[in-house]
């Protein structure tokens, strides 16, 4: 008859270890304090300070640790230096209303984000970084050498770099991108644009999503192609477009200075006073506009939010941190226009929401997953397949996130999430 | 959670603090940015997140560094703590991702760099100082955690080190009852199996049929 068995006593042991833990730690105070507290000072990330631990390499091993010191370096991702402090990928960086904020790498190579912009720089490699632009403007100056792969995407769209000078401003309450190059060229594909669109120095582009506009002028020249579009925008597919939004061939004339502060399509109900919560957010002043929709009272905003408004609300919540604000306009939305455009963005941003601030990643993966199932071709429809794949990792779901990559490197081999997709697939 | 003793004299009395007021009035002079308030949160919460973080990590080198970065990180984002209330689980919370981002950091450079980091042997004999069947358990506990996936080892670590309710674990975490119930299976999985070829965990690991 064999003994029954056994099973481990993780409790036993955790205590265990818990009283050991206690006891080194009543060492270490009584041991006298350590550093003070400085609240400004950010420690440099390491790998664990195993510098000079290791110090005593056996001297036959020394042949070998060259090699290998020449495959660490050459192995070795960027550094990634966010306002002056090491740092590593996947932080979300939102600047303060009152300054910039440099990322830099330690190949020369900066974004510099705007008072008020916000995003992450998502990957590092040996070759280049991968930044996500949430909201706001990017200057982005990128080190050119042979074999960068650099890119920085902004809700739909994608910027593949080499060497480059540009700025970028995504606002995405009302889904528009501004685009100027001042050097070098570079492609971008996402909603009107399609795939891979070049752009050339000197070039100006101005995408609008929502109104299915699209511009492309040269800055030297001075002239809008409003008048004579390069490139003709596509008839509009949404099924729910809005109401006075104007085509491209009616879209006004700008000077290419206004082409950071296009005005937003007008509501069915008038253009929106200038001091308005919704005239401050799609001048992308959230904090502006929550403090006025606070003001107001939120429950009756949202009471009296159309469905566009209320899009424009969530943003703004969620641009300024306030989940649980964004959270119940952008299920108003869903509540109250089911099946529409807007619905399928709202939770689109709900996913980036509980992502993004609750880290609440398999609440973030439903919401990205139902986006994919109400728009599996919409403009979000890439970005949202990567997200819900990163979301489904962090959630440690690896076997769906595992599905997902497959479908991800299928539809989109070069998207911005496929080297995340090849490490999740070959687990 | 699992609670230190507050006194080693049976009778005494124990006064509790008013743990929810002083929480609400250290928020509010965070969020006003006066003078000395960090201190006062690193004072308040310096030992319940450098415990987080042993826990979580073991007896690290740089424990005092992640702490410290705990305290610049909480400070940069007070006004997103929604309930003064919450302000210790909420350290917690922070204190758990920034042991998770280090944690991640040096398993990756095992991967991709030719040095090992000193994460397998954090508990140096200095910091020990015992005797050496539990330094030898010890480590091999450490050596087993090494080996667990991070998110798995903080589950773990948390869930049994820690004594947490599997919901607190949740919380800490930032991620679901369901995925941290199947973290901590997969964690003691992963542990048993492990734990059978450290023999010097044996007595620790005790067992029941």
């Amino acid at each position: 008859v064999s003994a029954p068995k056994r099973e481990p006593d993780f409790r036993g042991l955790g205590e265990r270890i818990a009283r050991e833990e206690d006891a080194i730690l009543t060492r270490m105070e009584a041991a006298g304090p350590g550093p003070a507290f400085d609240p400004n000072r950010r420690v440099p990330k390491s790998a664990g300070a195993w510098v000079g631990t290791r110090a005593a390499i056996a001297a036959g091993a020394l042949v070998a640790a060259a090699a290998g010191a020449v495959l660490f370096v050459r192995s070795r991702p960027l550094d990634l230096v966010v306002d002056g402090h090491a740092e590593a990928p996947g932080r979300w960086i939102s600047a303060p209303a009152e300054a910039e904020v440099p990322i830099r790498f330690s190949d020369g190579t900066a974004f510099v984000l705007d008072p008020r912009a916000s995003g992450r720089v998502s990957d590092v490699t040996r070759r280049g970084a991968h930044l996500m632009l949430d909201a706001g403007r990017a200057r982005v100056s990128v080190t050119p050498n042979r074999g960068g792969q650099w890119q920085v995407t902004a809700g739909p769209f994608t910027v593949d770099v080499k060497g480059t000078k540009f700025d970028l401003t995504w606002t995405p309450a009302v889904q528009e991108l501004n685009f100027v190059l001042t050097e070098g060229s570079v492609t971008i594909s996402g909603c009107e644009l399609g795939d891979a669109r070049p752009i050339h120095r000197g070039e100006r582009l101005f995408v609008s999503c929502l109104r299915h506009e699209l511009r492309l002028e040269s800055a030297s020249a001075g002239t809008s192609s409003a008048d004579a579009p390069v490139v003709d925008a596509p008839p509009a597919t949404n099924d729910e477009p809005a109401p006075s939004a104007p085509s491209a061939t009616a879209a006004p004339p700008s000077p290419p200075e206004s082409l950071a502060s296009v005005p937003a399509a007008p509501s069915a109900r008038g253009a929106p006073a200038p001091d308005s919560w919704q005239s401050m957010a799609r001048a992308s002043r959230f904090a502006d506009a929550m403090a006025r929709v606070n003001d107001l009272g939120f429950d009756t905003e949202l009471a009296r939010a159309g469905r566009d408004d209320l899009v424009l609300l969530g943003d703004a919540a969620r641009l300024t941190g306030d989940a649980t604000h964004a959270l119940t306009a952008y299920q108003r939305v869903r509540a109250r226009a089911p099946g529409s455009d807007a619905a399928a963005t709202a939770a689109f941003a709900i996913g980036r929401v509980y992502f993004d601030q609750r880290r609440a990643y398999a609440d973030a993966a439903r919401a990205f997953g139902t986006y994919l199932t109400e728009r599996p071709r919409g403009p979000l429809a890439r970005e949202a397949m990567g997200r819900r794949m990163e979301a489904l990792s962090h959630a440690g779901d690896l076997s769906t996130a595992a599905r997902v990559a497959d479908e991800y490197l299928a539809k989109y081999p070069n998207g911005p999430h496929a080297p995340l997709a090849r490490t999740l697939r070959t687990r | 959670m699992r609670t230190k003793p507050v006194t080693d004299r049976p009778n005494a009395e124990v006064i509790p603090l008013r743990r929810a007021e002083s929480d609400a009035a250290l928020v509010a002079a965070l969020r006003a940015r006066a003078p000395g308030a960090g201190h006062a949160l690193f004072a308040a919460y310096g030992e319940h997140v450098r415990r987080v973080l042993i826990r979580v990590m073991g007896p690290d080198a740089e424990l005092g560094d992640i702490a410290q970065d705990v305290f610049v990180v909480a400070l940069e984002s007070i006004g997103k703590l929604q309930n003064p209330q919450a302000l210790r689980g909420w350290l917690a919370q922070i204190a758990v991702f920034q042991a998770r981002g280090q944690l991640r950091r040096r398993k990756q450079w095992r991967i991709v760099g030719f040095f090992a980091p000193a994460e397998e042997e954090p508990a140096s004999e200095r910091a020990l100082d015992v005797d050496v069947e539990t330094s030898a358990a010890l480590k091999a506990a450490y050596r087993v955690l090494g080996k667990l996936g991070v998110d798995e080892r903080i589950a773990f670590a948390l869930r049994f080190i820690e004594g947490m309710e599997l919901t607190e674990v949740a919380a800490a975490c930032n991620v679901s009852l369901s995925t941290i119930k199947r973290r901590i299976g997969s964690a003691e999985a992963a542990f048993a199996k492990l734990a059978a070829e450290e023999p010097a965990l044996a007595e620790w690991m005790g067992g029941r049929s």
